[in-house]
């Protein structure tokens, strides 16, 4: 799946903050079932497919283990299954479906999240997100390339110090027995950093990496202060205190507008260079349009009416969830990856190897 | 130049104070409705502000600590490190142990609070891109080893005597092993079992103390063996592996922060 890394973001930011937004279980299972096609799909060309449907069979076992413990746990409700003896404890009394019902729900939507993820970490390269990296991350942002690219050279280290040591006569049987590899490894790893540092010095790279003078940095991180100071007043104000006031919203987008303004304007100071930029499609824009705009009918849906997409089986509410038809189509679109690949190269099949040539 | 090191310090004291409040919601969060069916639908928006506090606050911090006070000598100590830490934490150890606290503790004693809070928080990023997964959790988990890294600097400047060092990073590790595991808990702790459900889960209109109460009791039965696990695995890496990487740490120390003076200045101290 070859689509640009912020139509991926846009899609994996969009579902998740979907799943969020709602425990109906109806509209978690679409959720589910468009994340589970944009997996199947995205795994089938990637090589790291297999450890992530490890992870998502795992995630699955937990979830199911959760049902009966929930289950087992919670004796509210009227839709009585079975009863266990009052006199046991924790688990005694009524089991009920609304208890299963729920403990399926609050499950779900973890499992959601996790099958997003594991799609994303499929399709998508890690260097291709590190690239998105706004510039005000830059020096963070040339830590984790640097970090990633010697990620395989630390493991091959690991194994020719192992051989070497073992050539030795060392026997690797405890973990007291791990010196002789930790020390060499670290020594080693140091000697690259610094041969980095100094080919990095002669490339002309000097740790400056914006030209503001001292003065505007200071305003800069005055604004950034000032941004935090205001979030923590917003936060403490509507979260802690309910004081759900219009004002309170005012402060929190003082805070974001005052920290935005501080990135942006750190960000434009900044130098870096571009190599190889990934095209925008068509299919990227299908993509990110589609995930805005079920995010926005969510959002849309969930302030008109605040319960609207919240579930909850036990009395006074119904065992069944509400099913608004304009929401469960909105989450169809959240299936756009894997259906534009699937539409993109339906009979792709790959190049049949050609046998060498004999030579005259 | 001291002014903007106050502020800078200032601001990621604040990003932290924040950042702890995000985690800590759960229990100062007294005041919600009472209604089953209300508080329910409030306790959603909850975790999605609190992720994007986090990764404000986050954001912040690598901001403030990255803007260009770096030379190419510590950013390429940082990568090569970080490199380190990750694969530390793929390779795995009983109980789901891994070794991932054992460089930020160190770095961060040596090198100071600043570099030790990148190495924690970049490792796990690393780390999260070859294998062990992103997702919701990661500013979370990157905060919380950041400020391991950020913590074991303020330690170090308090502890200044090498012949306590040691046995004071092993209680120091131990101690963290468990932090880490209770703090990781409280973020999705509210999120997963919501009103209403058994005594060990969050209620929306708790009080403080109630919430303690449900919490602890939800720690003990899920999480504290394996934090204890942990605990025990950090302790014993550093028993073990802490003096001989610190030494060569300091080694490494004098030769990538050395600092030439310029030929006036010697003069000048000279004349004097």
């Amino acid at each position: 799946m070859k689509q640009h890394p912020l139509a991926w973001v846009a899609w994996v930011c969009g579902a998740a903050v979907c799943s969020l937004l709602t425990r109906n279980p109806l509209y978690q299972v679409i959720l589910t079932l468009s994340a589970w096609l944009v997996l199947v799909v995205a795994g089938g060309s990637s090589p790291l497919s297999g450890g992530w449907m490890g992870v998502v069979r795992l995630g699955a076992l937990i979830w199911v283990i959760t049902i009966p413990f929930n289950a087992l746990m919670l004796h509210q409700g009227n839709t009585v299954l079975f009863s266990l003896p009052a006199n046991w404890p924790l688990v005694g009394g009524n089991i009920t479906l609304e208890a299963v019902i729920y403990g399926a729900s609050a499950g779900l939507a973890i499992w959601v999240l996790l099958l997003l993820f594991s799609a994303l970490n499929t399709a998508m390269d890690a260097s291709e997100l590190i690239r998105l990296a706004p510039p005000v991350f830059y020096q963070a942002g040339i830590i984790t390339s640097i970090g990633l690219t010697f990620v395989p050279q630390m493991v091959k280290s690991s194994q020719e110090i192992r051989e070497a040591q073992r050539v030795r006569g060392h026997h690797f049987r405890s973990w007291r027995d791990l010196l002789p590899l930790v020390i060499p490894l670290l020594t080693t790893s140091l000697e690259r950093a610094m041969e980095l540092a100094e080919s990095m010095e002669a490339r002309g790279f000097g740790g400056e990496t914006n030209d503001l003078s001292t003065r505007r940095r200071l305003y800069l991180s005055l604004l950034i202060l000032l941004g935090l100071g205001l979030l923590l007043t917003g936060a403490a104000l509507g979260l802690w205190l309910q004081q759900g006031a219009w004002w309170t919203g005012m402060i929190l987008i003082c805070a974001v507008g005052c920290l935005a303004y501080a990135f942006t304007a750190l960000a434009q100071h900044s130098k870096r260079s571009h190599y190889s930029r990934r095209r925008w499609t068509w299919n990227d824009t299908l993509i990110s349009a589609g995930s805005l705009a079920a995010l926005s009918v969510m959002i849309v849906v969930r302030v008109t009416d605040n319960l609207a997409l919240t579930y909850y089986p036990f009395p006074p509410n119904a065992l069944l969830p509400a099913f608004n038809p304009w929401v469960g189509l909105a989450l169809v679109l959240y299936a756009l990856p894997g259906l534009v690949s699937i539409l993109r190269e339906p009979f792709s099949r790959p190049e049949p190897m050609r046998e060498p040539e004999a030579e005259p | 130049m001291n002014r903007l090191r106050r502020v800078n310090q200032l601001i990621i004291l604040l990003s932290c104070l924040i950042g702890l409040l995000a985690f800590l919601y759960p229990f100062f969060n007294a005041s919600l409705a009472q209604s089953p069916s209300r508080a329910n639908a409030h306790t959603e928006d909850a975790p999605i502000l609190m992720v994007g506090l986090v990764v404000l606050c986050l954001g912040s911090v690598l901001t403030t600590l990255g803007s260009g006070q770096m030379n190419s000598k510590t950013v390429a100590m940082l990568g090569v490190l970080t490199a380190a830490n990750a694969v530390l934490r793929l390779v795995p150890g009983p109980a789901g142990f891994s070794a991932v606290f054992v460089l930020p503790i160190l770095t961060g004693s040596v090198f100071g609070a600043s570099f030790g809070f990148l190495l924690g928080a970049l490792s796990i990023l690393v780390s999260a891109f070859v294998g062990a997964g992103i997702g919701p959790w990661l500013p979370y988990q990157m905060f919380v080893t950041g400020w391991l890294g950020l913590c074991s600097g303020l330690l170090a400047r308090i502890v200044r005597r090498r012949r306590f060092e040691i046995p004071i990073l092993i209680v120091w590790a131990a101690l963290w092993g468990f932090i880490f595991g209770a703090l990781m808990n409280v973020w999705f702790w509210p999120y997963v079992f919501q009103a209403q459900q058994a005594e060990m889960y969050w209620q929306p209109g708790a009080a403080f103390i109630e919430a303690i109460k449900r919490y602890a009791l939800f720690y003990v039965t899920t999480s504290a063996w394996w934090d204890l696990a942990r605990a025990v695995g950090n302790a014993l890496l550093i028993g073990l592996f802490g003096k001989p990487i610190l030494k060569l740490l300091r080694r490494f120390q004098q030769r990538f922060f050395f600092e030439i003076e310029s030929a006036n200045s010697v003069s000048s101290d000279v004349g004097h």
